[in-house]
């Protein structure tokens, strides 16, 4: 049995080959396939890189090929997740959480939503900004101001 | 969620984490686990700062609601309950020219004032208020339903970005943001099946940064524009923004009906855990005290209804009242719904009974927490207010 299978290219121009029904989990795809002609390459995804398109990719295969019907497959498939967003670093997570949302692949942006918020548990506010490479940018009153605010939380 | 990508641009460099469009940041903060948490994120930057303040009514979890009713002896001083192990109770004196309020949201009251002729927002524990243009209306009647203020913290006082929503003339909206000279119209689109009308709204709550309401029939609506985008202050006229709806009520109504000849008394939206839910309140019987609940959670991307057991409120109780702000609330009883019904005990006197019927309970016995005999010429609806000092 043949299925469909859809080209999808990274914003470096690499091919990814995959099943229809694994690539439509992406509303973004489905639209794509669905309103514009392809590229004859494939679907252009311009803001997604190749590292991260295989991640995607991996992603989806395995959610698209595994549908779990009772609560010992269910676990499973979690304790997948949990391997998968093991293997990752920072960037990759940070970078996989903006492709999925531009994708709008739910399953995955709730995964690596969920992952940044477990990553903050227990930081201090320098560490949550280098975990999210930001500066400090308050001026020194508006930093005392917030740190008042927040001193129950810290002390 | 494009432009948000566009902004944070090559996805490959590699020297900085990327900026996350606003709707990433909420569903990253809205997994933290605990305040401690939400206080090191606010503290971080300027932009996540205000973020935090302007989504701070979901972020944190809100303190348990009070009830709060005219007082017996005179129609100045109301009566606030506090429900906490047992029952508390303190006093607050309205403003003067305050002579009834017509709806709550949060921390906050609204009313017309009887000298200047516009809304006043008061809170009841600060005293502080402030005042809004008033809406041009029909008639004098009971005019005002719902009304919605973004925040419940103390965040009037700055020039943040303070959204208001209001009901009016049943099924009416506009919303205005704080130091907006006028209120922006809602238009509802019209359907062609006339049962698609919108004639009452029964609610209105802010979710994601848009309103969404419930109509007589169940269906949810959202107005189409996020309404904390900025808009072009210099205009004198804005265009109004368009409802549109999101989901019908299926056939939910007809298969989870408690009893056969059960109506719909009520639909309430509240958010919980940044989840959008939907409360069908049923009548039960003629007699004012036979009520059931059913509790549904809003599926947008499959456009569903997932039945939420009264056990599953993820330990939040939920406080309904008339026309006043439907909340969800942490509380030692939790896995509940708070209401309130009155019964006409005599001509003149009401009989107002808080209710809970919570996870404990076998239906139909909800327990009576306690009871309010009033004079008729005192009752007004009784409210649920967030006691929030600051």
């Amino acid at each position: 049995m043949s299925t469909k299978k859809i080209t999808l290219l990274s914003s470096d121009r690499e091919q990814f080959i995959v099943d229809e029904a694994v690539a439509i989990q992406s509303q973004t795809i489905k639209n794509l396939i669905e309103d514009t002609v392809p590229d004859e390459d494939g679907i252009p995804l311009p803001v997604v890189h190749s590292r991260i398109l295989a991640k995607v990719t991996e992603y989806l295969t395995k959610h698209a090929n595994y549908k779990p019907h009772n609560d010992a497959a269910k676990e499973e498939l979690k304790n997948w997740d949990v391997k998968f967003l093991g293997k990752l670093d920072n960037n990759t997570l940070f970078d996989l959480i903006l492709a999925a949302n531009y994708l709008d692949i739910k399953g995955l942006l709730d995964l690596t939503c969920q992952a940044v918020a477990d990553l903050m548990k227990g930081m201090s506010v320098e560490e949550v900004r280098k975990l999210f490479n930001i500066e400090n940018d308050f001026t020194p009153e508006e930093e005392e101001a917030v740190r008042k605010e927040n001193q129950w939380a810290f002390d | 969620m494009i432009m948000g990508l566009a902004s944070s641009c090559s996805l490959t460099d590699h020297n900085y984490a990327p900026e996350l469009p606003d709707d990433v940041l909420h569903s990253i903060v809205r997994r933290l686990s605990s305040l401690v948490c939400f206080a090191a994120f606010r503290s971080v930057c300027k932009s996540w700062r205000s973020f935090s303040l302007k989504h701070y009514s979901y972020l944190v979890p809100p303190p348990p609601p009070w009830w709060m009713l005219p007082a017996k002896s005179t129609p100045t001083v109301y009566d606030l309950y506090a429900f906490d192990n047992d029952i508390k109770f303190y006093h607050c004196k309205i403003p003067d020219n305050c002579e009834q309020f017509f709806a709550s949201s949060g921390s906050w009251l609204i009313f017309i004032d009887s000298k200047g002729g516009r809304f006043r927002v008061w809170n009841p524990l600060s005293l502080s208020n402030i005042s809004l243009p008033l809406l041009r209306r029909r008639g004098n009647a009971d005019i005002y339903g719902k009304f919605i203020v973004s925040c419940t913290g103390p965040l009037i006082k700055n020039d943040e970005d303070v959204l208001f929503g209001l009901v009016y003339n049943a099924n009416k909206l506009a919303y205005m943001k704080l130091g907006d000279k006028e209120w922006t119209m809602i238009e509802v689109d019209c359907f062609p099946r006339p049962s698609t009308k919108i004639e009452r709204i029964h609610d209105l709550v802010l979710h994601n940064g848009r309103f969404y309401f419930v109509n007589q029939c169940g269906m949810v609506f959202v107005c189409g524009k996020d309404v904390y985008a900025p808009h072009d202050q210099d205009h004198h006229y804005r265009c109004p923004i368009k409802a549109i709806k999101v989901i019908d009520p299926g056939n939910i109504i007809s298969t989870n009906k408690p009893t056969s000849h059960a109506s719909v008394y009520m639909y309430y939206l509240v958010e919980v855990e940044g989840k959008l839910m939907l409360v069908i309140w049923f009548s039960t019987s003629n007699a004012h005290l036979g009520s059931d609940f059913r509790v549904f959670k809003l599926d947008f991307s499959e456009k569903e209804w997932e039945v939420v057991g009264i056990r599953n409120l993820q330990d939040f109780s939920l406080f309904l009242s008339h026309n006043y702000g439907t909340m969800a609330a942490r509380v030692p009883r939790r896995n509940g719904i708070y209401f309130k019904r009155f019964e006409v005990a005599e001509d003149e006197i009401w009989n107002h009974k808080v209710m809970i019927y919570d996870h404990l309970l076998k239906w139909p016995n909800p327990t009576v927490l306690f009871e309010v005999i009033k004079l008729k010429r005192y009752c007004v609806h009784p409210v649920w207010i967030i006691p929030r000092h600051t």
